[in-house]
């Protein structure tokens, strides 16, 4: 057991807070509902999409790396990836475009 | 044989379609603020995906790609991370704009 694959995560989000926070962000409620839609659309694409790789064996994970927790066949962390990675890029992208999208 | 490389190039297309459907613009060459969070993005990636497959969180099969390592990861999977994030900038975007209704 491992929590170099969490304390990754949590890493990412201390960082899209930190961007948020001194990024002057504001997420006006649409953008936040936009936030709410997208990311479990792309969060559940993901997933599928990972659980029929390893099933094809284009990847594997080693376990005794992570948490531990398997769902399927996927460490419990990488269901939390497809959630905290895309969230990132989200408020990357909201910082590049000043704060607002459109 | 190299069906990762494949499946990623057919769901760039489907990006790529989609994109265009929804009018969203993410991915037109101008759209600066998209390619700038790309190559952030892209640096971030490249630091944690080959560390974790270095360490053994994540194991590549060579046979599945087209065997370029970056050093420890497929150059596939850099492709790979483009297109979690375009679908996200893609369907975030949608939501987001603005609409008269």
């Amino acid at each position: 057991m491992s929590f170099v694959y969490a304390g990754y995560l949590a890493l990412v989000l201390v960082g899209a807070w930190g961007i948020i926070r001194w990024g002057n962000i504001r997420f006006s409620p649409r953008e936040w509902k936009a936030v709410f839609i997208s990311i479990p659309v792309v969060a559940f694409l993901f997933t599928v999409w990972d659980i029929l790789a390893v099933k094809r064996g284009h990847w594997s994970f080693g376990l005794e790396h992570t948490l531990g927790v398997g769902i399927l066949n996927q460490p419990m962390e990488e269901i939390f990836f497809f959630v905290i990675i895309p969230f990132f890029g989200v408020v990357v992208y909201h910082y590049f475009k000043g704060g607002k999208i459109e | 044989m190299m069906e990762y490389s494949f499946i990623l190039l057919g769901v760039l297309l489907f990006l790529v379609g989609l994109d265009r459907t929804l009018g969203t613009r993410i991915l037109r060459r101008d759209n600066y603020p998209f390619w700038k969070t790309a190559f952030v993005f892209a640096a971030f990636q490249w630091v944690f995906d080959n560390y974790f497959t270095f360490i053994g969180i994540w194991r590549f099969d060579s046979a599945q790609t087209m065997g370029v390592f970056i050093p420890f990861i497929p150059v596939e999977n850099m492709v790979y991370g483009f297109e979690l994030l375009a679908l996200t900038a893609i369907l975030y975007s949608f939501f987001a704009r603005p609409r008269r209704d």
